[in-house]
């Protein structure tokens, strides 16, 4: 509802905002530098640069499992430097995340791990059940649910993980080279996917290397490079630096 | 028990961490189930000793003895001693020992020799029963015989009555530390379990972390597994402790009277009762705050 407030008053509605964020682990040097973006509210954006160059980190800090060493992160419209726990907790409900490894849990079922994020979120029995039939069905996988994630294929546990990070309807979807595991056919309908996803309003950060994808889907790129972030935007062939795109007031979603 | 759970908010459903893997801490319920035993006997201990305590001094705090040596003209004068003491406030009853009894007392060390009693000189002996032992009424008694019976000695059982009772009570002290120690550590163990537990499922409590479950709908999960390993443990040591006492129970109904027979009564069972209660509320509170505590190390 407020959304649409702002929506139909002409704000962008930024989703995320870096301001001067560094990263270091430990006493080493800076992974990440000065990085400012923002990320508007239906934006969908691929996160690109050599290995090494802190696409993981930058992920990491997306989707608030770790704190910046400096500068500030707005998630949602929040400040999530002074946001006490339980808050951060709540506004990570709000963010999907699809890792390179899946990171599915062995011990529960491909029904249970899809339904975790609706159990995190207190979501009853009776809708977890009906909610996750459903998807398991949608990604293919609606006769696999009670197996084990280590008797699945990669191609089967990625469309769990895939599932998983989009059970909650989350605001915020990020993944990490999501079609690494997958042949072309299904890495491009999953690409079909998130675009779907982006066009009911979900913002997308897609880490990737592969230049299949890159070349067909016309989306502007995050191209991070020796722990500094620069734009580039296929339409234009304009690369800038990501301090231009930093603008627009954090609304409160 | 899944009720219990539904009290909580952000129910926990099911095992998302997988703690029913056994990874090396299922020691836990054997630390658990010695805490517990060892806690049943210090409890015994603390509640045994004063059963010995009240055996030994009941019939002797409240009582005074006077030996009026023989021959003595004050033996002449016992009845009106007897009658003096009578008198004094807080005394109940004035007794002087028949030979009878005199008899039986000694006939361990004297033999059942009859014609002896008479050539013995043996001293006269008089208690004295209070209602209520006071320096006052001791000190009276003391006075009064003194002034009577100059060369009679009162007996008011004070100095091996004080050391007895310090001595009883130094034990009920050290049972008593015991106890605090047990619950001490079965504080510690169920910390270090959790600790330990949550470092080999660090990956899983990082992904939940990830996914916005909040720090209670983690913690909750190590509390579960924790209160159902203390119940465990917990069932076992108490088991294990009652049949230690039940078996000291019977061979005290065999001792001579010194030692006291350890029967418990009502209240004091509901002390046992508490134990049990009292190490699993340990274990969960433990389990809760090193849960919290290590997560508040996540980001």
């Amino acid at each position: 509802m407020l959304l649409s407030h702002f929506e139909q008053a002409g704000f962008t509605v930024v989703m995320i905002k870096f301001e001067h964020v560094g990263l270091r682990y430990g006493i080493g040097p800076e992974v990440l530098s000065d990085i400012n973006f923002t990320l508007e509210q239906g934006s969908f954006h691929f996160l690109c640069g050599p290995s090494g160059a802190g696409k993981t980190s930058l992920m990491s800090l997306l989707y608030l499992g770790r704190r910046p060493t400096r500068g500030t992160i707005h998630a949602f419209g929040k400040n999530t430097s002074v946001l006490p726990r339980e808050e951060l907790a709540l506004l990570r409900q709000g963010i999907g995340v699809i890792f390179q490894d899946f990171r599915l849990l062995p011990h529960l079922s491909a029904f249970e791990n899809v339904a975790l994020p609706l159990r995190i979120n207190g979501i009853d029995e009776k809708k977890i059940k009906l909610h996750v039939e459903e998807l398991l069905d949608w990604v293919g996988l609606g006769d696999c649910m009670h197996r084990l994630p280590a008797t699945l294929s990669g191609g089967q546990q990625q469309r769990i993980a895939i599932a998983r990070a989009v059970i909650a309807n989350p605001k915020l979807l990020l993944a990490d080279e999501p079609t690494g595991n997958l042949d072309d056919e299904i890495g491009m309908k999953l690409m079909g996917l998130f675009e779907q996803l982006n066009k009911m309003g979900t913002t997308i950060v897609i880490a990737t290397h592969s230049l299949q994808i890159l070349d067909r889907l016309p989306h502007p790129r995050l191209i991070l490079e020796s722990g500094q972030l620069h734009v580039f935007d296929p339409v234009t062939a304009k690369v800038s630096s990501a301090e231009e795109m930093t603008g627009g007031e954090v609304q409160n979603v | 028990m899944s009720k219990i759970f539904q009290l909580f908010p952000n129910q926990v459903v099911g095992n998302d961490v997988p703690l029913h893997l056994k990874l090396g801490t299922e020691f836990l319920v054997l630390l658990v189930t010695l805490m517990a035993f060892l806690s049943v006997l210090a409890a015994a201990g603390i509640i045994g000793l004063g059963h010995m305590t009240r055996a030994w001094t009941s019939g002797l705090e409240n009582s005074v003895t006077i030996e009026i040596p023989p021959p003595n003209e004050g033996q002449k004068n016992i009845s009106g001693l007897i009658k003096s003491l009578e008198k004094i406030d807080g005394v109940t009853k004035v007794e002087r020992l028949g030979q009878k009894k005199m008899q039986e007392m000694l006939e361990p060390w004297l033999g059942g020799v009859s014609g002896i009693w008479e050539d013995l000189p043996i001293p006269a002996l008089v208690t004295v029963t209070l209602d209520q032992r006071s320096d006052k009424n001791v000190g009276e008694i003391r006075a009064l015989t003194r002034k009577l019976v100059p060369d009679a000695t009162v007996d008011a059982h004070e100095e091996w009555l004080s050391d007895l009772l310090k001595l009883v009570s130094s034990l009920r002290l050290v049972a008593l530390v015991i106890f605090c120690l047990m619950m001490t550590v079965t504080a510690a163990v169920v910390g270090g379990a959790v600790r330990s537990r949550m470092a080999i499922h660090h990956r899983e409590l990082e992904l939940l972390h990830i996914m916005g479950a909040s720090d209670s709908y983690i913690t909750m999960q190590f509390v579960r597994y924790i209160l159902v390993q203390s119940i465990k443990g917990v069932g076992l040591g108490m088991g294990m402790g009652i049949i230690t006492l039940g078996i000291l129970s019977i061979l005290s109904q065999n001792t001579s009277g010194t030692l006291p027979k350890l029967d418990f009564q009502a209240t004091e069972l509901l002390v046992f009762a508490c134990v049990p209660l009292l190490l699993i509320g340990i274990a969960v509170w433990a389990a809760r705050i090193t849960a919290l505590r290590v997560l508040r190390e996540m980001p």
